[in-house]
C-alpha cells in the first residue's frame, strides 16, 4: 500500500489524487549504485593496465609465446567488455531511478476511486496498488493507511 | 543421400566480422566414417593464404588438431585481402563419395571467432576445379549447400558443425492432378522425362487467392533423370492479378529448399497476405540501431525474445543475446534502439515488423559455461511504422482457443506465429471469434513459439 494526496473530486467516491513516491529509498539506491560505478571503473582501469603491459614487446616473442600472449590479451579484452557493459547497465539503472518523480498526478487518468466510495476524504490517503503494476490505483477504504508509494520506491 | 565428387568448392562471402576469413577443419564422412585426407589423397587450393602456416590443405588434412593454436592447423585468408570473398577448393585424386560434411569453424585457443566463415556456398564437381576466383563458374558444379555457418563456441574445444546438405538428386515433378496437398522435399511423384503438363495451382503453394505461380521463369526441363540443382536458383514468383485456377507447366519446379514454390524478392504485406505467412518458416532478426551513437546498425544473434503489450500501455521487449562476443558493439550503441524484424526465407520476404524500442536496460551475465546479454526496451504510444501493425482487420488461422466461453466475454487464444499482433486491433480468429485485442504476450525461442492474445469478443 502506498500514499497519495487528494487534490479534488469526491463525488461518488471518485477523487483527483497525486501519488507520492518514496524518493528517499530511491536516492539510497542511487547512492549505492554510484559507489558500484566507482568500483567497476577501478576494475576497468586495472584491466586496461594489464592489457597495456601484455601488449609490450609482442614482436620479439616466439610464435608459441605470441599465441599465448594473444590469448591472455583476448581474455583481458573480454573481461573489459563485460565490465564496460556492467557499468552501462548501472548507469542506465541510475537514470531510470532518477527519472522517477516525487509525485505524479492521476487527474488526467480519470481519477481514483475510493474502495468504499467514501465522499468526504481529503489530504493524505492510503493507496491500494499492485506492486510493479503502476497503472491501476484505488484509495483505501475511508482513506486509511498512508505510507510512501510507487513500485520500487514502495515501503512494502 | 550421398555425393560423388572429384572437387568440392567452398565459396565464402561475409564472415563473422574480422578482415580475414578462416576455417579450422573441413571433414568428409561416409556412413559415419571419416574419410582420411592427407597430401597423398588430394590437392587443395585457396584464393589467398595468410602465410605458410595457414594454407588451404590445413583446413582439410584430417590429422591436424582442432584445438589450441590455429597455426599450422587451419586455413586463413591473406591480410592483404581484407573483407574480400574467398574460395577454397579440395580436389581429390580420385572421385570420392561422401554423405556429410563437418566443419570446425575458425578459432585459436577458443578465440578469434570473428574470423570464422559465415555465408557459404558449397559445390561438388566431377571435374578438377582449380579456379580460385570467388563465384567463378564451376564445370558440372552442383550446389549442395547455401547457408550460413555458425561460429565456433568460445572455448578451446572441438566443435563439430554438421552441415545440412541439399540432395541434388531429388526430383519433384508434376502429378496430373494434385488437390489440396503441397509437394515437399523428398516427394518423388514423377520424373523429369515424363512430366504431366497440367496441375492445379493451389496444390503447389497454398497461395490461395494471392495469384498463381508464374511458369515463365522455370528452367527448361532436362532430359536427364537427375536434376542440376544449381540451375534452379531462380525461384518462381507469384504475380498478382492472375485469376485462372489452372496452370500449364512445362518444367520442374524448385521445391527443394522450401517445399513451397512461391518466392518474392520484393513485396509488401499487401502482396502476401498474413494468412498465407501463417505456417511459413520464419526467422526473427535482431538489429541494434547505432544512429544515436553515430554508428552503423548491427544485426546480432539472439536466442530468444519476449514481448508484452497490454492495452493501452507501453510495449516492452526483452531480448537474450547468447554470447558476450558482441558486448562492445552493443555497449557502443547503448543509446540505440532494439528492432526485431522477421524474415520468411521461403518467400525471401523481409519485413520490419515493429517500430524500434528504446534500450533502457542491458545486463551482461557470465556463468561457468555460458554467457549472455539481456537487453530490455520499451516503446510508448501507438506504433505507426508498419501497415501490418496498425489496427486493421487481421485474419488468423493458425491459433487455437485456450480459454473462453459464450459471447460476450474475454477470450484467450494461442497464436504461435503472430508475436507482434497489434493490441487494439480486431482479430478474426479461425472464423469463429472476433476479438478486440487487449493484450499480447509472446515468448520466442528456437524451440518455442508461445504467443497468447487476450481480447474482448464483441461479435461473432
Amino acid at each position: 500500500m502506498g500514499k497519495g494526496t487528494i487534490t479534488g473530486g469526491g463525488t461518488d467516491g471518485l477523487y483527483d489524487v497525486d501519488i507520492s513516491y518514496h524518493r528517499g529509498s530511491l536516492d539510497d539506491n542511487v547512492e549505492m549504485l554510484a559507489q558500484a560505478l566507482i568500483d567497476i571503473q577501478t576494475k576497468i582501469d586495472s584491466v586496461d593496465s594489464d592489457i597495456d603491459a601484455l601488449s609490450l614487446d609482442l614482436s620479439s616473442l616466439t610464435w608459441e609465446a605470441y599465441n599465448e600472449r594473444t590469448k591472455q590479451i583476448n581474455s583481458k579484452i573480454r573481461e573489459r567488455s563485460f565490465l564496460k557493459m556492467q557499468k552501462l547497465s548501472i548507469e542506465k539503472r541510475i537514470d531510470v531511478l532518477n527519472d522517477i518523480p516525487e509525485s505524479r498526478s492521476l487527474t488526467d487518468t480519470g481519477g481514483v476511486w475510493c474502495a468504499d466510495f467514501a465522499e468526504e476524504l481529503s489530504g493524505e490517503v492510503g493507496i491500494l496498488e499492485i506492486p510493479g503494476e503502476s497503472v491501476s490505483f484505488n484509495i483505501a477504504p475511508s482513506g486509511g493507511g498512508t505510507t510512501s508509494s510507487g513500485g520500487s520506491g514502495s515501503d512494502y | 543421400m550421398s555425393f560423388i565428387a572429384k572437387s568440392v568448392v567452398f565459396d565464402f562471402a561475409v564472415n563473422w566480422g574480422d578482415t580475414k576469413k578462416g576455417v579450422r577443419s573441413i571433414e568428409f564422412f561416409l556412413d559415419g566414417t571419416l574419410i582420411s585426407v592427407d597430401s597423398g589423397t588430394c590437392v587443395c587450393y585457396a584464393k589467398s593464404e595468410y602465410s605458410t602456416s595457414f594454407t588451404a590443405e590445413m583446413a582439410f588434412y584430417t590429422s591436424l588438431s582442432k584445438v589450441d593454436s590455429s597455426a599450422n592447423t587451419s586455413w586463413l585468408s591473406s591480410a592483404a585481402q581484407a573483407y574480400q570473398n574467398q574460395r577454397l577448393i579440395i580436389v581429390f585424386n580420385t572421385e570420392t563419395e561422401f554423405d556429410s560434411i563437418v566443419i570446425n569453424n575458425y578459432h585459436s585457443y577458443g578465440g578469434s571467432l570473428d574470423r570464422a566463415v559465415k555465408n557459404t556456398k558449397i559445390y561438388t564437381s566431377t571435374s578438377s576445379i582449380t579456379n580460385t576466383t570467388y563465384g567463378a563458374s564451376i564445370a558440372s558444379g552442383i550446389l549442395i549447400f547455401d547457408d550460413t555457418i555458425r561460429q565456433h563456441v568460445s572455448s578451446n574445444v572441438q566443435d563439430d558443425i554438421v552441415l545440412s546438405l541439399v540432395d541434388p538428386n531429388i526430383i519433384i515433378s508434376c502429378p496430373s492432378v494434385v488437390s489440396n496437398s503441397v509437394p515437399s522435399v523428398g516427394d518423388i511423384i514423377g520424373d523429369a522425362s515424363t512430366p504431366v503438363p497440367t496441375v492445379h495451382a493451389k496444390s503447389f503453394a497454398s497461395v490461395g487467392d494471392i495469384g498463381l505461380m508464374s511458369y515463365a521463369q522455370c528452367p527448361p526441363i532436362s532430359s536427364s533423370s537427375t536434376l542440376d540443382i544449381a540451375s534452379f536458383s531462380q525461384k518462381l514468383s507469384c504475380p498478382l492479378g492472375v485469376t485462372s485456377s489452372t496452370l500449364t507447366i512445362s518444367s520442374v519446379y524448385d521445391l527443394i529448399s522450401a517445399g513451397f514454390a512461391c518466392s518474392r524478392s520484393t513485396g509488401s504485406l499487401g502482396d502476401i497476405k498474413e494468412r498465407d505467412l501463417g505456417n511459413a518458416d520464419v526467422r526473427f532478426i535482431l538489429t541494434i540501431t547505432g544512429k544515436n551513437d553515430g554508428l552503423e546498425d548491427i544485426e546480432i544473434p539472439m536466442s530468444s525474445f519476449q514481448y508484452r503489450w497490454t492495452y493501452p500501455g507501453t510495449r516492452f521487449i526483452q531480448v537474450v543475446v547468447p554470447t558476450l562476443d558482441y558486448a562492445d558493439q552493443i555497449s557502443d550503441r547503448s543509446n540505440g534502439t532494439i528492432k526485431v524484424s522477421r524474415y520468411f526465407p521461403d518467400y525471401e520476404f523481409y519485413q520490419d515488423l515493429i517500430e524500434t524500442f528504446t534500450i533502457y536496460s542491458l545486463r551482461p551475465y557470465r556463468g561457468t559455461t555460458n554467457s549472455s546479454i539481456v537487453l530490455t526496451g520499451y516503446a510508448a504510444g501507438y506504433p505507426s511504422v508498419d501497415p501490418s501493425y496498425v489496427p486493421t482487420f487481421h485474419y488468423i488461422d493458425a491459433g487455437y482457443k485456450e480459454s473462453g466461453g459464450d459471447f460476450p466475454m474475454t477470450l484467450t487464444w494461442r497464436i504461435p506465429y503472430y508475436p507482434f499482433t497489434a493490441v487494439g486491433s480486431d482479430v478474426f480468429v479461425s472464423g469463429s471469434d472476433m476479438l478486440r485485442l487487449l493484450s499480447v504476450n509472446a515468448t520466442y525461442t528456437a524451440d518455442q513459439k508461445d504467443v497468447t492474445i487476450r481480447g474482448w469478443a464483441y461479435s461473432g
